[in-house]
């Protein structure tokens, strides 16, 4: 059984949830944005490139906003939670597009 | 946990930054060193020292030495049977696959062309995949010789790897390493600026005659924030180019379907086959097609040379050539693309002008690729990543600077040990670096496996180096400086004036016959005789401040006495 | 020819601006003039800063008539760093090249 209240849980906890939670986050951003943008009849390779180049920047920010923030449940919450979120829709909206034509 | 927003950032740049900084050193040094790759391996190569050529012609000379090009022995066994369906049978003896792809690709600082083939699998596993087997080449394109298989170009096939994959190629486990530290590299940048905000009030500020922990404080700050702009974009650059295929390979995975459905629309827009038709036929005469590509690029007002040639489908109805142009003159890379079809020579398709983000897109990676020809900017390039090399192992020192005192007190080796790292990631991999030029100069010309001891002595003396670091580093326990710092740039002097004059006896380029006749090697020369002197200078240097450190580290050991005591 | 004139004329202009711009630093200013309780006039800040960001301005054209737009920003950039860079060498072991840059801006002079 780890011990929850030594001073390095916290610090662990916030460093994996801002390393791969942003990650988690960043990946169904940029895969929910694709999957949008493209039955709107957006050129795929630009949507794609575009996405990258904020998706970095984009992860960036969640990792230093988690590196700094009080609220470690919210920042748990936000970027697991909104990342398999957005994620799954992605796909859903993937398949029912492909399936559409 | 952290009662300020700076706090937070300061615990961010000190912990992530020693841990990634000895990777993030790597890089920067190899990726200084790659904006120069071309030389360094005419330096390497000494047969390879002639000028730069335009693609040859491809009818007379390439395609015969194309279809002479078998697969390679290592590539087959290991890919072979991945790729292979055993179900329809027993597997294509190597020798016996047919050609799927040519290519040639060519730049305006390169002598030799580099060639490859792309084989077919004729069983294959998975029919949608890429199945090839590849064999590559480096030729002489003024007489169509090929240089021998095992040479390493040292500067474009070691320095410039080990600059995005540290060369550990398992798993693409280096590019993922670097690809971390890159990260962090931006989260370090982003919070220095915050915890560091107030100095720039005084930004030009160094003062080498201040205690060292202040000193090296400023330097380190100095060398931040001027280049902050290259430190930002080169990471971010960086980071982009690998994007697409290892960082973020939302289309390669995730939404693959996407991605393949927008292929097979593309295909049909574009006229380019997406498949083998099954029927041969013959390769009409490329070079009218290259002709044509020019003629073509002199009416849009960009002449310019052929780049990169690309046969796709080769021997079947559905073969088409591509041929980019050289980006020599601009930053985005080849493009221009023309596609022709290979048994008619007619003309399929020209791209059209690129997207505002694909063009944003292309700047980016083009200005981190630079394949552009402007040697005040490569030069300007190199300075920024010493800069940035600089910065990292400034970093470093301060952290040994801030705790040596403290961590000896309590009896910690911390500090000792980032002291040995950081040793070993400075002097130590300048000495490996240079071991491996001295060694290329050493070892017989026609020895076999040539390249592979190449490497050998690379990661033999770096590992030499660590040992060493590591050993005198005790003297940071006392308060002293290790004297491996002094001890390796002495190294360090002598191995890059050893290489130098090898290079003069074993190929009888001199530098005052290279200054004249040929700049490629003579700038490797004078780069190592110009890092020597200030490795020398900096050994005077750092004697000078160990018997500094001494005099201090008795009066330190006096107050621990005396602490102890009371 | 012409190119290379050009980048040697804007590595020039890109020093002076980074110099007139560190001397519109307090800190700065004080070590070139060597008096520890000197400092510039605001009207003398600005007129060091305006100085300073139109050198960096002229540096820029200079870079544009050189070379290709998308290359000469590169190239500016780059010319940035090595100025603020080489102006802070300056004036750690030479902070004296900078006096006749300070005589310029200080109307009452040294003494």
């Amino acid at each position: 059984m780890p011990n929850f209240s030594s001073p390095a849980w916290p610090i662990a906890s916030r460093i994996f949830a801002s390393l791969v939670g942003g990650y988690l986050f960043t990946w169904g951003l940029i895969a929910i944005t694709i999957a949008a943008l493209i039955p709107l009849g957006i050129e795929f390779h630009d949507v794609e490139m575009g996405m990258l180049m904020l998706g970095l920047l984009i992860y960036l920010s969640l990792f230093l906003w988690g590196m700094a923030t009080d609220k470690l449940i919210w920042l748990w919450l936000i970027l697991f939670g909104g990342g398999v979120t957005m994620t799954v829709l992605a796909s859903v909206l993937q398949q029912s597009f492909l399936q559409g034509i | 946990m952290f009662s300020s927003f700076r706090q937070s950032m300061a615990w961010l740049h000190t912990w992530f930054g020693l841990t990634l900084g000895f990777i993030l050193m790597v890089v920067f040094f190899f990726g200084s060193l790659s904006v120069f790759d071309r030389e360094i391996d005419r330096w390497s190569i000494p047969e390879s020292r002639f000028e730069p050529q335009v693609m040859p012609s491809f009818d007379e000379m390439l395609l015969p030495i194309l279809r002479s090009v078998e697969p390679e022995v290592q590539d087959y066994n290991t890919n072979m049977p991945l790729l292979h369906d055993l179900s329809q049978g027993p597997m294509t003896p190597r020798t016996e696959l047919p050609a799927d792809e040519f290519w040639a690709y060519t730049t305006h600082r390169d002598p030799v062309l580099i060639m490859g083939v792309g084989f077919l699998v004729p069983q294959p596993l998975d029919p949608e995949g890429h199945n090839h087997i590849h064999g590559n080449i480096t030729i002489d394109p003024r007489t169509g010789k090929a240089f021998p298989d095992d040479q390493l170009k040292i500067g474009s096939r070691f320095f410039y790897p080990m600059h995005y994959s540290l060369n550990w190629n398992w798993n693409r486990i280096g590019i993922y390493i670097v690809g971390i530290a890159a990260f962090i590299m931006m989260a370090a940048l982003v919070s220095g600026v915050i915890i560091h905000r107030k100095r720039f009030r005084e930004f030009f500020t160094f003062r080498p005659n201040k205690q060292t922990q202040r000193s090296v404080l400023d330097l380190h700050n100095l060398t931040g924030m001027v280049a902050l702009p290259f430190h930002f974009f080169f990471t971010f650059t960086g980071l982009l180019i690998f994007a697409s295929f290892y960082f973020f390979p939302v289309t390669h995975t995730q939404l693959e379907p996407l991605h393949d459905y927008h292929e097979m629309v593309e295909a049909s827009e574009t006229g380019l086959p997406h498949k083998r038709a099954g029927v041969p036929t013959e390769i009409a005469s490329v070079d009218a097609m290259v002709a044509k590509a020019k003629q073509r690029w002199a009416e849009k007002d960009m002449a310019g040379e052929v780049g990169f040639l690309k046969i796709t489908h080769v021997d079947d109805a559905n073969s088409f050539v591509s041929i980019y142009r050289a980006g020599s003159d601009r930053v985005a890379l080849v493009g221009e693309g023309m596609h022709f079809n290979a048994s008619t020579g007619e003309l399929i398709r020209e791209e059209p002008p690129r997207s505002a983000v694909s063009e944003i897109n292309e700047f980016l990676t083009g200005l981190h690729l630079q394949h552009f020809e402007h040697w005040l900017l490569r030069w300007l390039y190199v300075f920024g990543g010493l800069v940035g090399a600089i910065c990292i192992a400034t970093g470093f020192i301060f952290f040994v600077e801030k705790r040596k005192r403290q961590h000896t007190l309590q009896g910690s080796s911390g500090s000792q040990v980032v002291d040995a790292l950081a040793v070993t990631t400075v002097t130590g991999m300048l000495v490996a670096t240079v071991s491996m030029l001295v060694a290329n100069r050493l070892l017989p010309a026609e020895m076999v496996g040539k390249g592979y001891w190449e490497q050998v002595v690379f990661w033999g003396s770096w590992s030499v180096m660590l040992l060493h670091a590591f050993w005198r580093s005790s003297a940071v326990r006392h308060m002293h400086i290790s004297p491996a710092w002094r001890e390796q740039s002495i190294l360090f002097a002598v191995l890059a004036i050893a290489a130098v004059i090898l290079n003069w006896i074993t190929t009888g380029d001199h530098l005052l016959k290279t200054v004249f006749h040929y700049w490629p090697v003579a700038g490797v020369d004078l780069s190592l005789l110009v890092s020597s002197a200030i490795a020398i200078y900096a050994a005077v240097y750092l004697k000078k401040r160990e018997n500094v450190a001494v005099n201090k580290a008795i009066e330190f050991s006096a107050q621990k006495l005396e602490a102890s005591r009371g | 020819m012409v190119e290379v004139v050009c980048w040697i004329a804007a590595i020039f202009t890109t020093m002076m601006g980074m110099a007139s711009l560190s001397l519109s630093l307090p800190n700065h200013w004080r070590q070139v003039t060597g008096i520890e309780t000197s400092q510039p006039t605001p009207s003398q800040q600005n007129a060091l800063r305006i100085f300073g960001y139109l050198s960096l301005f002229v540096s820029l054209v200079l870079c544009l008539a050189a070379d290709h737009p998308t290359m000469a920003v590169l190239v500016w950039v780059m010319l940035l760093a090595l100025a603020a860079k080489g102006v802070a060498m300056i004036l750690t072991w030479r902070e004296h090249w900078l006096k006749p840059l300070l005589l310029m801006f200080s109307r009452t002079g040294l003494n």
